[in-house]
């Protein structure tokens, strides 16, 4: 028998464990989707025009722009491969194989969340750090990085959780996961306070954002580059993570539902 | 495991592999141990391969086995080495940095059998690995499968496949509507409805059905099987010289012309057809 990577029952040896086949699937992942039309599609093309379509003929002040643009881009680009991977290897029987191997369904999970997690952080660190460079530090040289990679790498986790748990029904046509992803996507992110800034929303409105894990993104971001925030900081950053907390719960309950599904004859 | 579409054959499998889950009261054990308990590491000991190649299309052959490594726990040398050697088993090695898309379906069955193989399985679960194959694919995966046997792997196969059966199984399950209705050697079921062979006529003037059930008497209790679209009878025979003689002296008192007669072997065909066809009357 081939030379196995140290086992054992103890816990650190079983995370280590974890982690590696995590960071295998995560590869797997990464490597097969972020090529496919429709994370192409709904994680590039759809912000682009979005943001265009936002921007142009408006006088929109730096930092405003900034944080809508950013907080459009991650969104965008977290929730765009996790919804695709489920329907598309229930489809290609590749899930199904994986399901007989000896991964466990958290493994599963956590492969596609962390491939989608990190494609976000790669796209949104960057376009952050053009947006900052070209618009933000000619004005605001005191813009805070440490909180922004932060919340932008949480913002990338979420996103990536809640696009694996918008896959949980169990179909293998990716077309119909990505209409209940938009079913999902554009209202949290309209409701949100990246199109009009917080504070000038009607009651109505601010109760409807504080629903949208988005606005808290936005209403971060924009502490990050001077702009006075809307909650405190610490409060932004707590809420996204029980957001984090309560929708990957929601996530392995839902899939692990609906995963023998994916699998009962026809 | 033989049956016939919808038997429940992948189902059973799939509920080996633990794909699915069974209920409660049963129970499935693998080398001693109950699936449930022990699902992750009873999965390090399985090798499975489906009917359609289940590799990553856009993953080149060297990557599907290697994820297929790695996912089993396997360190990078141990998968390398591995790898290289079952490749030239499978003659693909030449095909190493090929795109799995670009794959025949039989070069694709090939590299599902290298990716179950690479952490060394001890319990290989086959489904219809070579149904629509062609012969050279065939070959090499049934030769591979006897080496496998060879070297102690208890190997769980489904096939229509009976020629196939017959080479390479030494038990065989027969299931119909999801029950086992037979567990034997080859052998033994072979000889199950009267022994290892059987006696075929066919006459020149198709017979009514007054005419076979007469026929029977020749036979005793065994009964007389019409062979579909042949003009062929056919019965199991215990005795074959004897029935000869019988038959000849049936045909010569009912006037009846027999354009041809064969002594056959009895394959595992003719008996899993017979056991379907009785579980069918039974149940209707």
């Amino acid at each position: 028998m081939p030379e196995r990577q140290k086992s054992g029952s103890s816990r650190i040896v079983r995370f280590r464990s974890d982690i590696l086949k995590i960071a295998v699937l995560c590869k797997k992942n990464f490597d097969l989707y972020i090529k496919q039309g429709p994370v192409v599609i709904f994680g590039i093309l759809f912000p682009v025009f979005l943001m265009l379509s936002w921007v142009i003929g408006r006088n929109l002040p730096p930092t405003q722009l900034y944080a809508g643009v950013v907080s459009m881009t991650s969104f965008f680009t977290a929730t765009a491969i996790s919804p695709v991977v489920l329907p598309w290897e229930t489809r290609e029987k590749t899930l199904e194989r994986q399901v007989a191997s000896p991964l466990t369904l958290s493994q599963i999970l956590g492969g596609i969340i962390s491939a989608s997690c990190l494609y976000s952080v790669i796209i949104t660190f960057t376009i952050s750090l053009i947006f900052i460079g070209v618009l933000v530090l000619p004005i605001m040289p005191s813009t805070n990085f440490l909180v922004m990679f932060s919340v932008l790498f949480l913002m990338a986790l979420l996103g990536s959780i809640l696009g694996v748990l918008i896959s949980a029904p169990p179909t293998d046509l990716v077309a119909n996961i990505n209409i209940i992803a938009n079913l999902v996507k554009f209202p949290l992110l309209f409701i949100s306070g990246v199109f009009i800034p917080l504070s000038t929303l009607t009651p109505t409105g601010v109760i409807l954002a504080l629903c949208s894990p988005v606005t808290y993104l936005v209403d971060s971001l924009g502490w990050c580059v001077g702009t006075p925030s809307y909650f405190p900081i610490g409060l932004d950053i707590g809420i996204l993570l029980i957001w984090i907390v309560g929708l990957y719960a929601l996530t392995y309950v839902a899939h692990k539902k609906t995963m023998v599904r994916r699998f009962a004859p026809k | 495991m033989l049956g016939p579409n919808g038997a429940g054959k992948t189902t059973t499998l799939r509920m080996v592999t633990g794909v699915i889950p069974y209920s409660v009261p049963g129970t499935i054990k693998v080398f001693g141990q109950e699936l449930r308990q022990n699902a992750n590491y009873i999965k390090t000991l399985f090798g499975v391969i489906p009917e359609v190649s289940n590799a990553f299309l856009d993953y080149t052959v060297s990557k599907n086995v290697f994820f297929a490594g790695r996912i089993n726990g396997l360190s990078r040398h141990a998968i390398t080495e591995r790898m290289n050697q079952l490749l030239a088993d499978f003659g693909l090695m030449e095909k190493i940095n090929i795109q799995t898309k670009a794959l025949s379906k039989g070069l694709k069955q090939r590299l599902s059998f290298c990716m179950n193989l690479v952490h060394d399985p001890a319990f290989l679960i086959l489904d219809e690995p070579t149904s629509g194959l062609d012969p050279l694919s065939v070959q090499i995966l049934r030769n591979q499968i006897l080496e496998l046997r060879k070297e102690g792997k208890t190997i769980l196969l489904t096939t229509h496949d009976m020629k196939e059966a017959e080479k390479l199984c030494d038990r065989v399950l027969i299931m119909n509507n999801g029950i086992l209705i037979a567990d034997n050697s080859p052998d033994k079921l072979r000889g199950l409805f009267g022994g290892q062979k059987q006696i075929a006529f066919k006459p020149v003037n198709a017979l009514d059905p007054q005419q076979i059930l007469n026929s029977q008497s020749l036979v005793g209790t065994e009964k007389i099987r019409q062979v579909p679209n042949t003009g062929y009878l056919q019965f199991s025979s215990s005795d074959p010289l004897k029935n000869f003689v019988t038959l000849d002296h049936f045909c010569t008192v009912n006037n009846i012309e027999v354009a041809d007669v064969r002594l056959e072997d009895v394959t595992l065909e003719d008996t899993f057809i017979h056991l379907i066809r009785a579980g069918g009357e039974k149940s209707a």
